[in-house]
């Protein structure tokens, strides 16, 4: 027979358990704050670096914001300077040499053909110049006509084809004037140039 | 641990044990919006304000080191002007453009023995619509052979490239004029400076800008 004897009181058991009620909440009442003040504290710690780095990048950019704004205003500067050599440019650029341009015209009057009349007007279309040459003239003999469309087609000569843009047989008739010889002919020739740019 | 056996004293300790759940929990989770969050909102705030600053120092660098470039770039520019502007450019005689283009032009035709007839200055235009530069023109007028006129505008032009040739007029004449003899009028285009202090100002900043690369060699 096995005999049980108990003499501990209610009130005086305790439990077995390694984890209990009020142990846990003992822990808590300790933990919780514990790390609410960690997080807080490494926050503030953290922000105080962050402080002191904005402090110095601050400071970086009070002395390299003037200089940057100089650097700026000086490009500005540079920036003109760039466009009054690209204006002179400009000049030489957008000129055609009329010397040259004359000469090859002598070159290409056929031997029947007398010029009475040799325009070349300029305007200005910015950015560029533009010319257009007018032709009058007298044409002779059997060939007459082939010559003016010669004179017409002057955009095709090589020496022409680079700066005209288009040109043509403008006028063609005969000569009524009773003193002159018969079979003369009157003749107009229009060319404009390719506009010249300044840029 | 038991509960006391005393029904009052169990049910104050289950109120005391949720009071104590319910602190915790809003410890647990409003903490960090009354306690952390403006801190964490700062350091936000803090590190895209540094963030923006390293790029601004970054690109203020950048601007600072384009600086130097600009400066060598900017001498060579001011010394390319100065050097044709000074040859080519049509600066007045006392507030008077047709003198200097005038003399040009009676130059070349002493040089080709032709006789001009009165020479009509046309003034200055903004034509060109350029900001720095106006045209001076001049309307040339003379009585010569074709091969003359080629002549005498081939030496306008080789004289200065920057000088224009513009409206060429030449009509041929009849008896009892001579006939070897064309009725000629061209005009002469020069650039001029906008603002006649330019020369003056480009002289200083050359001056201004040789003394600044100088003190930053040394």
């Amino acid at each position: 027979m096995n005999l049980r004897v108990d003499l501990i009181l209610e009130t005086e058991k305790r439990s077995a358990s390694v984890v209990n009620a009020k142990g846990l909440i003992r822990i808590v009442a300790i933990v919780v704050p514990l790390i609410v003040i960690l997080l807080i504290s490494l926050a503030v710690i953290n922000i105080r670096s962050l402080s002191n780095e904005l402090k110095n990048k601050e400071a970086e950019m009070n002395i390299a914001g003037p200089k940057r704004d100089e650097a700026i205003k000086f490009r500005a500067e540079v920036g003109k300077n760039k466009q009054a050599l690209d204006e002179l440019e400009g000049w030489r650029k957008s000129r055609i040499s009329w010397s040259e341009q004359l000469l090859n015209l002598q070159g290409i009057i056929p031997a029947k053909i007398q010029l009475t009349s040799l325009r070349i007007m300029h305007g200005i279309e910015p950015p560029s110049r533009i010319y257009s040459m007018t032709m009058l003239g007298k044409a002779f003999g059997d060939q007459a006509k082939d010559n003016v469309e010669l004179l017409g087609d002057i955009k095709k000569n090589q020496a022409f084809s680079t700066v005209l843009k288009d040109s043509k047989v403008a006028s063609y008739k005969r000569n009524n004037d009773p003193a002159v010889k018969t079979g003369e002919m009157l003749f107009g020739v229009e060319a404009s140039y390719q506009p010249r740019s300044f840029k | 641990m038991k509960l006391p056996a005393d029904k009052k004293e169990r049910t104050k300790i289950l109120v005391l044990i949720g009071m104590g759940v319910i602190v915790v929990i809003v410890l647990i989770f409003q903490m960090p919006v009354i306690g952390i969050q403006p801190i964490l909102k700062a350091k936000k705030a803090k590190k895209a304000r540094i963030e923006q600053l390293k790029v601004d120092i970054a690109n203020a660098n950048k601007e600072i080191e384009q600086k130097k470039k600009d400066t060598d770039e900017n001498i060579d520019t001011l010394q390319k002007i100065k050097n044709t502007a000074d040859k080519y450019v049509l600066v007045p005689e006392l507030m008077n453009y047709e003198i200097p283009a005038g003399n040009y032009i009676d130059e070349i035709a002493r040089k080709l023995n032709l006789k001009l007839e009165p020479k009509r200055p046309l003034g200055i235009s903004s034509e060109t619509a350029q900001a720095f530069f106006k045209t001076f023109t001049m309307r040339i007028a003379l009585e010569c052979s074709y091969d003359e006129v080629v002549s005498f505008i081939k030496e306008v032009e080789s004289g200065n490239p920057l000088i224009s040739v513009a409206n060429i007029s030449i009509s041929g004449q009849l008896p009892p004029k001579d006939i070897e003899k064309q009725m000629v009028s061209f005009d002469v285009q020069w650039p001029t400076w906008a603002d006649p202090e330019m020369p003056a100002k480009m002289a200083q900043q050359i001056k201004d800008a040789s003394e600044k690369a100088g003190v930053s060699a040394k």
